[in-house]
């Protein structure tokens, strides 16, 4: 299994003037840190509107950034809006091919369809639609990639013959991925031979099932791009400290807000029956207990215990990441920067995980440490 | 005046393999060279589809990735063509790309000028710029207003959002106008934006009338955002070196290569919007015939001050005729036909060394933009 960073771009009230500035710049150094520490990846959401939750809504011109300040960490949309009033995919195309030679080839292209109704509703794009736009722009856009030109006559969008340039470096062009929430769209991330990025997950034990749905669609699968990126990934908050008291006591208001918002947010259409979101209706049944649920600290040791949330010392991170890849999943994405954890205790889960968690389950890190020592030797 | 340098990003036939992937690169270099050197700024256009002319069709991504590289050169977009995105996703952009470049940012709008490109995003040539009006507009307000609405022809925003992050240059950063006809000056002076000038080929004596309607119309302006950035930039499309007879020789065939596939392309637009008159401007250039593209146009417009070719003093020569026309900024236009990268080096550390300091001196009628970047607080807040 190998280890990510993913984040929102959070930032829980109470704010000050300038926050915004800092918390790009402060992710900006977590993201820095990894790099040098080997860390696979890192994953960045696409959201509009969001306030408190994700200041994320133009992750191409972070990633961007990003790629001028790292060198080999791989940089993730997790995951670009393809509905077209979000990105038409043209411009998706483009701007992953600028930010593919920019990286020297380091994308990864995740993509989907948005599930707030903030967000829909903002861009006007009709929920029911959602999932055939995303169908359409993903089967698109690797063509785009490949071929010379590419024309188009579907339903959501035409376009005559065109060269859509520039093209992507690496070949036949950037890994593919989902996000997946539902079983159903874990279901089609592996008919159409791309990876599954996980999100809300509630606890490991329901990803048995969840891969073996992806695992069974996908050996049948039609891919749509030019290759099969047979993947899981899983995302889980993670606060790592010296001690498993310190960890605890920085998760806890965290955790806290993220799971009211969560259930504020991600529980859309709770009062209407629409086609393709019934599943949120189901969990915002459940999300509506919440109110005014607040996390006691029983309450998280509990899920810790359950691995729903990667908190604690070193050694109680790695037996949760020991349950994600126990259960097949081959990136962990940790959410880091959750709530309003000020930017020295991230940067101390980032060292913590990177240190002494990758190297007992990764093999990138290894590799990299092996990297590492023979230059240190070489220097010597 | 100030001084920056504009691209295409362009990179002419025969294409090696890696050709893309090594014109990025080089511009890049280049960038960090200008940087370096104290030039103000530097503009990138976004095209779609124009296999030559333009790789540059996605310069949010390439101009944060120059935020990262160079430390005081302002990033100027040249410009985001607006009906090709939703409002919301530029104002977002904008200002993710200010945070990343600590308040660099210059936001250049435009509405295209290719077929190839308005067919491609399914876009009528005369909708373009009422999509240009309605969004430019609407993204300011962005910018000002939380929670904000928009009802319009082309977008609807409602129920009420936030839009965000906010860019930190305050109140926003200087707002620009891509200008060729005279109709686009007027409009750009109504509504308090600085033009910037794609106007080669256009006889300076005609320059210096838009610029006169501009400078009287923006008196009057109604300002779409909260500043009147009344500034006039120019290109001044060139080849700067050593020797004069090798830098001669470069720009005959780079100029003329460009200026046929620059006509070859906006004609395009002219030809196929025989019912909209907002580009009947380009209604010459519909008649395109490549042969009129001889070396007498190459002297018509190195004869015109059109073009700057030869040493150091030759772009002094011309920034000055500008200067004196009314422009407050020019844009070195280095990169295009051909030319090689080791010799665009050579041109910008010549203007650099050579001409950055004499241009800088000289006095402009522009309001110098009120938007300065906001105070930084600590990185750490720990």
């Amino acid at each position: 299994m190998e280890f990510a960073l993913q984040y929102e771009i959070q930032r829980s009230r109470p704010h000050y003037p300038g926050f915004m500035y800092d918390i790009y710049h402060q992710a900006t150094e977590q993201v820095k840190l990894a790099d040098r520490l080997g860390y696979h990846s890192v994953w960045t959401v696409e959201h509009h509107f969001l306030s408190e939750w994700s200041y994320s809504s133009a992750p191409e011109v972070w990633y961007g950034a990003l790629s001028q300040v790292t060198s080999r960490i791989r940089l993730g949309h997790g995951i670009c809006l393809l509905p077209i009033p979000f990105n038409h995919p043209v411009r998706v195309a483009e701007r992953i091919a600028v930010l593919d030679i920019m990286s020297n080839g380091r994308v990864e292209f995740g993509s989907g369809r948005s599930i707030t109704e903030q967000e829909l509703g903002g861009f006007q794009v009709n929920p029911e639609d959602s999932r055939a736009m995303w169908e359409e722009a993903v089967a698109a856009i690797p063509k785009m990639w490949t071929q010379e030109t590419f024309s188009h006559d579907g339903k959501f969008f035409k376009m005559p013959e065109r060269e859509v340039i520039p093209k992507p470096i690496q070949k036949p062009h950037p890994p593919m991925w989902v996000a997946a929430t539902q079983p159903s769209t874990w279901e089609i991330a592996g008919q159409k031979g791309i990876g599954a990025l996980g999100f809300g997950i509630s606890e490991p034990g329901m990803l048995d099932k969840l891969i073996a749905i992806y695992k069974k669609a996908i050996s049948t699968c039609e891919p749509v791009g030019a290759f099969v990126n047979d993947r899981t990934a899983a995302a889980t908050v993670c606060v790592c400290a010296p001690t498993r008291e310190e960890a605890k006591f920085i998760a806890k208001d965290a955790i806290d807000f993220t799971t009211r918002k969560a259930a504020e947010l991600f529980t859309p259409f709770a009062k209407q029956e629409v086609k393709g979101y019934e599943y949120y209706k189901k969990m915002a049944e459940q999300a509506v207990a919440i109110g005014d649920y607040r996390l006691s600290m029983a309450d998280l040791e509990k899920r810790i215990a359950a691995g729903a949330v990667m908190v604690g010392d070193p050694e109680d991170c790695l037996k949760v990441a020991k349950i994600y890849e126990s259960a097949g999943i081959d990136l962990l994405l940790m959410l880091v920067q959750v709530g309003a954890i000020p930017h020295d205790k991230v940067m101390q889960t980032v060292d913590l995980i990177g240190k002494h968690v990758m190297p007992k389950l990764s093999a990138s890190s290894k590799a990299y440490q092996v990297e590492s020592a023979a230059a240190a030797a070489g220097a010597r | 005046m100030k001084a920056g340098l504009i691209y295409e990003i362009e990179s002419v036939k025969p294409h090696a393999p890696d050709h893309e992937y090594r014109v990025f690169w080089e511009t890049m270099e280049q960038i960090e060279l200008a940087d370096r050197l104290g030039f103000d700024s530097v503009w990138t256009v976004e095209h779609h589809f124009l296999n030559e002319f333009s790789y540059s069709s996605a310069p949010e991504v390439f101009l944060a990735c120059v935020t990262q590289r160079t430390r005081q050169i302002r990033v100027g977009h040249g410009v985001v063509v607006l009906p090709f995105s939703h409002p919301v996703h530029v104002a977002e952009r904008i200002a993710v790309l200010d945070i990343m470049s600590n308040g660099r940012v210059e936001f250049g709008t435009g509405r295209a000028t290719t077929m190839d490109e308005l067919l491609g995003f399914g876009v009528r040539p005369e909708d373009t710029r009422p999509r240009w009006a309605e969004a430019v507009e609407a993204i300011p307000r962005m910018w000002r207003e939380d929670p904000f609405t928009m009802h319009g022809k082309y977008w609807t925003v409602d129920p009420p959002v936030s839009v965000i992050p906010k860019p930190i240059q305050k109140p926003h950063p200087p707002m620009w106008v891509a200008a060729t006809n005279p109709t686009t000056f007027e409009l750009a002076a109504a509504r308090g934006l600085g033009v910037l000038c794609f106007t080669l080929g256009v006889e300076l004596e005609q320059v210096s009338e838009r610029i006169n309607i501009y400078r009287n119309a923006i008196k009057s302006a109604q300002p779409v955002g909260q500043t009147i950035n009344n500034q006039v930039s120019m290109n001044i499309m060139g080849v700067i070196g050593d020797d004069p007879y090798e830098c001669e020789h470069r720009a005959r065939e780079a100029v003329l290569w460009y200026v046929r596939k620059g006509f070859e392309l906006v004609s395009s637009v002219a030809a196929a919007s025989q019912s909209d008159e907002s580009y009947k401007y380009l209604k010459t250039a519909s008649k395109f015939d490549p042969a009129k593209f001889t070396l007498d146009y190459y002297d018509f417009l190195k004869d015109g001050d059109l073009i700057a070719v030869g040493g150091a003093d030759e772009a002094v020569r011309v920034a000055r005729r500008y200067q004196e026309l009314g422009a407050d900024q020019v844009l070195f236009f280095l990169q295009y036909g051909g030319i090689p990268h080791d010799h665009i080096m050579r041109s910008i550390e010549l203007i650099g060394r050579d001409a950055l300091g004499e241009i800088h001196s000289w006095q402009t009628p522009g309001a110098i933009t009120p938007a300065e970047p906001a105070a930084r607080p600590a990185a750490a807040h720990a």
